[in-house]
């Protein structure tokens, strides 16, 4: 029983088809600070069962996490809509740490990884919110031109999605810089694969990002957030990079 | 003096930081005058860092962070500062008055900044985690640099499309990273380089020769960024950003491919057959960016595809094993391509206001196509053609180094050489002219000056990059192929040349103006060089059809 804990893990750190059900709880809850408990708990609950159970994993768990990262990965690219896919990005990322862990990644710094992509996809779901409380809506065929609009939200969701798809010195980017040293000389075919998906978060982050910012202000207007709001995301910001600085000495 | 080189790196990331913070309090004006004074000062500290340079080959290196945020002073990086600081001021000072009625004027200088900053910081990288996070944050820089207006979504569109090259170019620049740490348990390039000389043959994943895979990695990385052939699409269409970012980019940033292969010198020596394989795409670069380059109508894009050409010019140079040759290709490239970047605004806007062109005799050849009437002995002329170039060629090397011509390297470049200026001297013969021999006297004193300099002062890039003879002997060996392939390449090509010209004067002299065999043949290749070689067709296919499954997938499991 103890050796198939891996697979109530595997509902936690998604592995594709369990990811499915963290992916429908998450689009079905509206409320931003449940989706913001989500993003940080869920993946914990899977490092602590892996922790308190210690697992004997079977070797081609990797090729299946790498399977379910390239698939979400893959799926966000053509997603317009903020919520979902702050979820597929979610369990793209979370995916990786099997292949940290097949790895040689220890489990005390497992934390450190899924947090890595956590904090900014929290940051990145709070603005969301931000987002449809202005417009009803955080889909890009809804609102687009955000720039001409709102300069200082556009300027977070710039800087947050940036965390998010692992921009340097945001954690996300020592993250992806630890998993691919170690799976490189232990699973270098998987590594291949881990980059690709890397180039993935690229294209859908930067291509989601673009529709939301780019193109003539809307004929609706809004109010921009306040100076005082931005500088508290844009401390908190900050407080990401020194984590991800900070990081880059605990994990490399 | 050497820690200069710090204060190079930190002022513009500083001044980003100030010119967005008090761009409310000061106004904008004010607040661009600090990207302007620390871009003056950036450029005398980075003057001084180079001077400093100049007495010492010593490499110094300064820690930030325990194992990483090296940041190395040698040769190459004081140099690349200094040139980076200038092509910048250049920028900076441009733009204050080009880019004023702009909204976001002081984003603009703070993108600005930024870029510079981590520029700099790519080219004084002494370790590999930090030279990865310069190289990737150079891409994000350039994107949002290109994608200025926010309203434009041309202009995001095709800022898209280089971010997404950067970012494939990122990768095989990680990958690279990588192994190299495995291989020696460390990210600092001094080791690293130390180590690798003690053990050369190294094996890494799948059994591979460590310095081939690293070399051939950190190779593509380097296509990538400096728009080498398939992956070059984005060069050409990035001109809807401001005038301003596209001289810095094609003076600045697209030549890091140059530089990065210099910056892995001690690997490339390492290696057997990658420099070969590097010549191969930087000569296809070369000759299709320039053809591209002819069929362009639109001055900024015919000068992106000179620049695609010019860049496979300077990665062939890497090939043959000139690195430092390649060097200093970049910083004339540099200099002179931002210069008409700057300037064609100028000449766009002449030309609105006048087509008044004088028809002299360029204007005559090169828009009316009319060669001259009156010619010169057709044998003489060949003859000058042919040995001219040579002449000077040989004469320049002679002056450089005796034993110039045991290396491969430095033949293909003669051979280059002499195409160039035989295709000069053919050129300005067709022209009609009242006084051709004054015309063509004044071509073959600009080519010999050209030349002469050219090597001259590559031969100094030389010395000043690297010092140690044995070094650069090493490279040029590594560079080196098989002498039967040698042979017969360069005879081909000769031939090919030759048959060409033969051809051409043979049609000139008959006033054959439509051949009926090759007219089809010319028909279809004009076809392909106006859709550029179908290369952004196939990846805007291979894009739709990527995210019509995307989409398939997604409908089919629900969205969740």
């Amino acid at each position: 029983m103890q050796d198939l804990s891996w697979i109530v893990a595997a509902l936690f750190l998604p592995l594709f088809p369990m990811s499915m059900v963290f992916n429908a709880l998450f689009q079905r809850v509206q409320n931003v600070w449940l989706r913001v408990a989500l993003l940080l708990i869920w993946p914990l609950l899977g490092v602590w069962i892996l922790q308190s159970a210690a697992p004997i994993i079977p070797g081609w768990v990797a090729y299946w996490a790498l399977l379910s990262a390239v698939l979400y990965g893959f799926r966000a690219v053509v997603i317009s809509e903020f919520g979902v896919w702050i979820g597929f990005l979610a369990t793209s990322t979370w995916a990786l740490s099997w292949i940290a862990l097949a790895s040689g990644v220890d489990l005390d710094q497992l934390i450190f990884h899924t947090l890595a992509f956590s904090l900014p996809l929290s940051l990145l779901a709070i603005l969301t919110a931000e987002l449809e409380r202005r417009y009803e809506s955080a889909y890009t065929g809804v609102v687009s031109g955000l720039a001409q609009s709102q300069p200082r939200l556009s300027g977070l969701f710039v800087m947050a999605m940036l965390a998010v798809i692992g921009s340097p010195l945001f954690p996300a980017f020592f993250s992806m810089l630890d998993t691919i040293t170690h799976s490189m000389i232990v699973l270098p075919a998987i590594t291949i694969g881990v980059v690709i998906v890397w180039l993935l978060w690229s294209w859908s982050g930067i291509r989601l990002l673009q529709d939301l910012l780019v193109g003539s202000a809307m004929t609706v207007a809004h109010k921009d957030i306040s100076y005082s709001v931005t500088m508290t995301y844009g401390l908190s910001l900050i407080v990401l990079i020194v984590v991800g600085i900070y990081m880059s000495g605990v994990l490399l | 003096m050497q820690k200069l080189i710090l204060l190079v790196i930190a002022l513009p990331i500083v001044s980003a930081v100030l010119t967005q913070l008090f761009s409310a309090g000061l106004g904008c004006r004010r607040a661009v005058r600090i990207s302007i004074v620390t871009a003056w000062l950036t450029f005398l500290f980075s003057v001084l860092a180079l001077w400093s340079a100049f007495y010492s080959t010593e490499v110094h290196e300064y820690a930030l962070f325990a194992f990483w945020g090296i940041i190395r002073f040698d040769s190459l990086s004081a140099l690349m500062s200094v040139v980076i600081a200038t092509i910048s001021l250049i920028v900076h000072l441009y733009s204050v008055r080009y880019m004023v009625e702009e909204p976001g004027y002081t984003r603009f200088f703070s993108l600005l900044s930024g870029m510079t900053g981590t520029l700099f910081l790519m080219v004084s990288a002494g370790d590999l985690i930090t030279l990865l996070i310069a190289w990737h944050l150079v891409g994000i820089f350039l994107y949002f640099l290109l994608g200025f207006d926010t309203r434009s979504r041309p202009a995001f569109r095709y800022a898209f499309w280089t971010w997404i090259t950067y970012r494939f170019g990122d990768l095989p620049l990680l990958l690279a990273a990588v192994l190299l740490y495995h291989a020696f348990d460390s990210w600092s390039l001094s080791v690293i380089f130390e180590r690798l000389a003690a053990a050369p043959d190294m094996l890494t994943v799948f059994q591979l020769p460590l310095a081939e895979v690293v070399g051939s990695l950190v190779a593509i990385s380097a296509f990538a960024r400096s728009a080498q052939f398939f992956l070059h699409s984005w060069l050409a269409y990035s001109m809807s950003g401001p005038t301003p970012v596209s001289a810095l980019m094609h003076a600045g940033i697209v030549n890091a491919g140059g530089f990065l292969i210099n910056r892995f010198a001690p690997v490339f020596v390492e290696t057997s057959s990658v420099l070969n394989w590097v010549f191969a795409v930087g000569l296809a670069t070369a000759v299709f960016g320039s053809i591209l380059m002819l069929v362009q109508n639109d001055i900024k894009k015919a000068l992106g595809y000179s620049t695609m050409g010019q860049m496979g010019f300077m990665i062939m140079e890497c090939g043959v094993g000139a690195f430092s040759l390649a060097i200093y290709h970049l910083i004339a490239h540099g200099f002179f391509k931002g210069t008409l970047f700057l300037g064609a605004g100028g000449v766009i806007g002449d030309a609105r206001k006048s087509y008044n062109v004088p028809k002299d005799p360029l204007y005559n050849f090169v828009v009316e196509k009319n060669p001259a009437r009156g010619r010169k002995p057709w044998l003489l002329m060949a003859a000058m053609t042919l040995l001219v170039p040579i002449v000077i060629l040989f004469f320049a090397h002679w002056l450089v180094a005796q034993d110039f011509y045991q290396k491969q390297g430095a033949i293909v470049l003669l051979f280059f050489g002499w195409i160039t200026g035989a295709q000069l001297i053919f050129s300005t013969y067709r022209m009609r002219t009242d006084k051709p021999w004054r015309l063509i006297s004044q071509v073959i004193i600009s080519f010999a000056v050209v030349v002469l300099g050219y090597i001259l002062v590559s031969h100094a890039f030389d010395l000043f990059l690297y010092p140690d003879e044995a070094f650069r002997a090493r490279i040029y060996a590594a560079a080196a192929i098989d002498m039967i392939w040698f042979d017969v390449i360069v005879v081909l090509i000769t031939v090919v040349i030759v048959a060409g010209w033969l051809r051409t004067y043979y049609k000139e002299r008959n006033d054959q103006r439509n051949d009926k065999v090759l007219r089809p043949l010319w028909l279809g290749f004009y076809a392909l060089i106006s859709r550029e070689f179908y290369v952004n067709d196939f990846y805007t296919l291979f894009t739709r059809r990527l995210e019509s499954l995307a989409t398939r997938i997604n409908v089919w499991l629900r969205w969740i």
